[in-house]
């Protein structure tokens, strides 16, 4: 190979795979951040899948954005207020007033056993109320969770029991 | 129709036909030269995205790779048989130390991603391989030897220069 030849060949050689990486992770192409992150959304375990969709949906009050990144689109709800489809989740969610600090929670425990994820928390709709002693159910499949129950028990305003719900 | 000296008639088209083989063996040394040279750079250097795999499993193992060392001699190897493919010096060698991390990224590819151009990202690397083995399978057919005799210096002689005569 001449030397002229062998060092457009080594230019080339270099630029082509070059530009079809840079073409590849570009927002565009088969390789960009989002197809990434999708990768890295679908490695999370249980618990970081519920972790995160408590932080954005209810620490973040962005509850339609978290229910679209951490739901499936087939997720089954058995929340006896909504339809139970994904955009039922949404509609149900979306007609809450998130604008006034409502609702607040704490989470008091959260408990994972493989693909099964129980948040147990404390949920006050409305200022001044006691609010609601709360248990969610989660099943995570695939950095998404794909079925939801809930129990809802009020908090009493007067209580036999001296040690609290919590 | 061209003659050989003695004027039997000699076709060209084996001729032809042999440097599309050589330009496309090249082809695929100084694309897959320059692709492992670039890539094993980013390692170290970043001159684009460097995410973990696209897959769990890809994830996982670059992850575990990556913890326990085993991905900087990973790179290392990309880097070395990178520069060695483009400067079209020692190539067999250069092939051959290629071929388990290159083997490795294409069953990542093509059995464990999902995507289609995972999919065909690994066929071309495959191909890419198997041209460059055809290309210098002169270089290799001594070791295809099923019976080899027994083990001698000749080797070791050769290396160093020292011939028997």
């Amino acid at each position: 190979m001449r030397p002229a030849t062998h060092l457009l060949a080594i230019i080339a050689g270099i630029a082509a795979p070059v530009g079809i990486t840079f073409w590849t992770t570009s927002a565009a192409g088969p390789r960009s951040a989002a197809h990434y992150a999708a990768v890295e959304q679908k490695a999370m375990g249980t618990r970081e899948v519920i972790e995160a969709f408590e932080k954005m949906g209810i620490d973040e009050r962005k509850p339609k954005e978290a229910v679209l990144a951490y739901f499936s689109p087939d997720v089954v709800d058995h929340d006896p207020g909504v339809k139970g489809d994904r955009q039922s989740i949404i509609d149900y969610l979306d007609k809450r007033d998130w604008s006034t600090g409502v609702p607040q929670r704490t989470i008091r425990h959260i408990v994972v056993e493989g693909d099964i994820g129980v948040v147990h928390h404390h949920i006050v709709r409305k200022p001044g109320e006691k609010g609601i002693a709360a248990v969610d159910i989660f099943r995570v499949k695939d950095g998404k969770v794909v079925e939801h129950w809930d129990v809802l028990q009020p908090i009493p305003e007067d209580m036999v029991n001296s040690n609290g719900m919590f | 129709m061209a003659t050989t000296f003695q004027g039997a008639p000699v076709d060209k088209k084996p001729a032809a036909n042999s440097r599309l083989f050589t330009g496309l063996v090249y082809g695929a040394q100084f694309f897959f030269g320059g692709w492992f040279l670039a890539h094993g750079l980013n390692y170290w250097l970043g001159f684009f995205p460097q995410p973990h795999g696209s897959s769990s499993t890809s994830r996982e193992l670059i992850l575990a790779l990556i913890s326990s060392g085993l991905f900087d001699i990973v790179k290392a190897v990309e880097v070395v048989t990178g520069v060695l493919l483009l400067l079209n010096l020692f190539v067999p060698l250069a092939i051959v130390l290629a071929v388990p991390v290159a083997l490795s990224i294409v069953h990542l590819n093509v059995l464990e991603n999902d995507d289609p151009f995972s999919k065909g990202t690994g066929i071309v690397i495959l191909l890419l391989l198997g041209l460059m083995a055809a290309g210098r399978l002169d270089r290799y057919l001594p070791m295809l030897a099923m019976r080899c005799g027994d083990p001698s210096l000749s080797g070791l002689r050769s290396l160093f220069g020292r011939h028997q005569n």
